[in-house]
């Protein structure tokens, strides 16, 4: 397995005194895809959120222990050690549902890239077809570019939050759910979309479904009530029947 | 709930809808009606060439061209003032003021919201004798003072508008500009802003009709009867709405009142007009929002 990418020590989080996590320690290994699993509100999008510090936009929010994640081969506290706008282009999020701009398929990749970054107007221009080949959406959008995202089905458009992602140039793919609101075939197509993308990112996603964790992740984390319950390696994912009964006696 | 009770509330918010339809119907055609056949140079300019009254050369004095053009500086100028003023406000209720500091300055909007737009005259009015005693002892009531008190009183509806646009946006976009590393200015000129640019522009739109009706506000603070076009913003200057007011309450035959029909028809056009301009300006925003580069 290779070093951990995200390392996460005693973490805590409360909204408004409330705990939602309590005490988690884990590691999530590097260009690997790691799946958080658990009943609903036992706190896997707060751990999602933990990671890039969203959880600091909602009011009453404190948290306490560590997260350190990997940037050039270092290990840097995500508290002291990163501009909060760094951290999150380091650890770029995709939601559950897709959320793209109501603008143009080409602005939505090149809006942010100008709000974050001084490139040049052709290094934005190959960045946007470099990370829309990468989310595997080029060949489907690339005569269509000033069609509205809204466009785009479902699973495009969730392509295309991934590439809108990818565009600045992350190191980890924070994903929240990313196929709960899609189809059946739109979901395979991602799912086999994260399996390349794991030879250069480091994949932490939230999911609802047994399934999709045991055939895509390389390591589970099952959470309950705020505590981690048991973490599985791939191995341990393909014993038959193992997943599933730690999943029947929380939920 | 029984199928008649279902049927009769139905048939009772049906009734309600026609009955508001009907009576905007109504009105306007009155208006119409009434206001139309007067409708023509004389109403605007007296006994005045157009031509020298539009360019100043000779003052109008038995027309509401002054008026018009009172109530189009009035408009402006509060809202040059109050706009921005709202916007921001609204931005820093949404977005930046918590606890109960937000408590108190919500409440102090609400209870600007409420004050009679008379209280605001008096306001102005009080300002004025106020600054004659102290600072400056030719202060008058103005276009000026005008603006600055119709200001106060279309804040609120700015203020709340934003506010209440901004919070009501759903978490997902809320959440997806600070995903992408945006400050939260960032997040709220390119994100928040944007999304919710239409329903601020209901609260401008909300705004102007407020400014360009109220009466109150400017009998106290500077309009007067036949005071032409204002030369300078520390003049006095005519009102439509206030002509309206002084036509129909002074008119000594039937053409006067006529006369204050299509002043009446002339305020609900201008207002459109410039309720159509800021629907422009807003659609315009937004597509160079949406289509840039």
């Amino acid at each position: 397995m290779q070093a951990p990418a995200i390392s996460v020590t005693n973490l805590s989080v409360a909204f408004f005194g409330r705990t939602i996590l309590d005490g988690i320690t884990t590691d999530v290994p590097g260009n690997s895809i790691t799946m958080i699993i658990g009943p609903s509100g036992s706190g896997k999008t707060t751990l999602l959120r933990a990671v890039n510090r969203l959880n600091e936009e909602f009011a009453g929010c404190s948290n306490s222990g560590a997260v350190r994640i990997e940037v050039s081969g270092r290990m840097v506290d995500i508290y002291s050690d990163l501009p909060l706008s760094k951290l999150r282009r380091v650890a770029g999020m995709v939601f559950q549902s897709p959320n793209v701009f109501p603008l143009s398929i080409r602005k939505n990749l090149l809006a942010p890239l100008k709000v974050m970054h001084s490139l040049s107007r052709s290094q934005r221009h190959e960045r946007m077809e470099q990370a829309l080949k990468e989310a595997e959406l080029w060949d489907e959008v690339c005569d269509r570019l000033d069609d509205s995202a809204l466009t785009l089905s479902g699973g495009q458009q969730q392509r295309l939050c991934l590439a809108r992602v990818l565009a600045l140039s992350p190191r980890i793919l924070l994903l929240d759910e990313p196929t709960a609101s899609l189809d059946v075939r739109s979901a395979a197509k991602i799912e086999e979309l994260l399996m390349k993308l794991k030879e250069r990112y480091t994949i932490l996603a939230v999911s609802h479904s047994i399934r999709q964790v045991k055939r895509i992740a390389d390591r589970a984390v099952i959470l309950s009530a705020g505590q981690i319950i048991k973490t599985l390696e791939r191995g341990q994912l393909e014993t038959p029947g193992l997943l599933e009964g730690l999943v029947d006696e929380i939920f | 709930m029984n199928v008649r009770s279902e049927h009769a509330l139905t048939f009772f918010s049906w009734l309600a809808a026609g009955i508001t339809a009907a009576a905007v119907f109504i009105l306007i055609a009155y208006l119409l009606v009434q206001g139309l056949p007067v409708m023509g140079p004389a109403l605007f300019f007296g006994d005045t060439p157009w031509r020298a009254a539009v360019m100043g050369a000779e003052p109008v004095f038995d027309g509401i061209y002054p008026a018009v053009a009172g109530t189009f500086i009035l408009i402006v100028c509060s809202s040059l003032i109050a706009i921005p003023l709202g916007i921001c406000c609204g931005i820093y209720l949404a977005e930046y003021a918590r606890g109960p500091l937000k408590n108190i300055f919500s409440f102090m909007v609400d209870l600007l919201s409420g004050m009679p737009s008379i209280v605001m005259g008096l306001f102005g009015f009080a300002l004025i004798l106020l600054m004659r005693r102290t600072l400056y002892a030719h202060a008058n009531t103005s276009i000026m003072l005008s603006s600055a008190c119709i200001a106060l009183l279309i804040l609120p509806y700015l203020i709340r508008m934003t506010q209440v646009a901004l919070e009501s946006l759903p978490e997902s976009s809320r959440l997806l500009g600070p995903s992408l590393g945006y400050t939260r200015w960032q997040n709220i000129w390119h994100v928040l802003l944007p999304a919710s640019s239409t329903a601020i522009l209901s609260g401008i739109i909300l705004s102007i009709g407020r400014a360009a009706e109220d009466t109150a506000v400017i009998m106290l603070t500077g309009v007067v009867a036949n005071a032409g076009i204002p030369r300078s913003l520390s003049d006095k200057f005519e009102a439509l709405p206030f002509s309206i007011f002084y036509l129909t309450a002074e008119h000594r035959d039937e053409l006067e009142l006529l006369r204050a029909f299509g002043s009446a028809l002339v305020l609900l056009a201008l207002t459109a007009t410039l309720f159509f301009i800021s629907y422009c300006i807003q659609r315009r925003l937004k597509r160079r929002w949406a289509m840039g580069e």
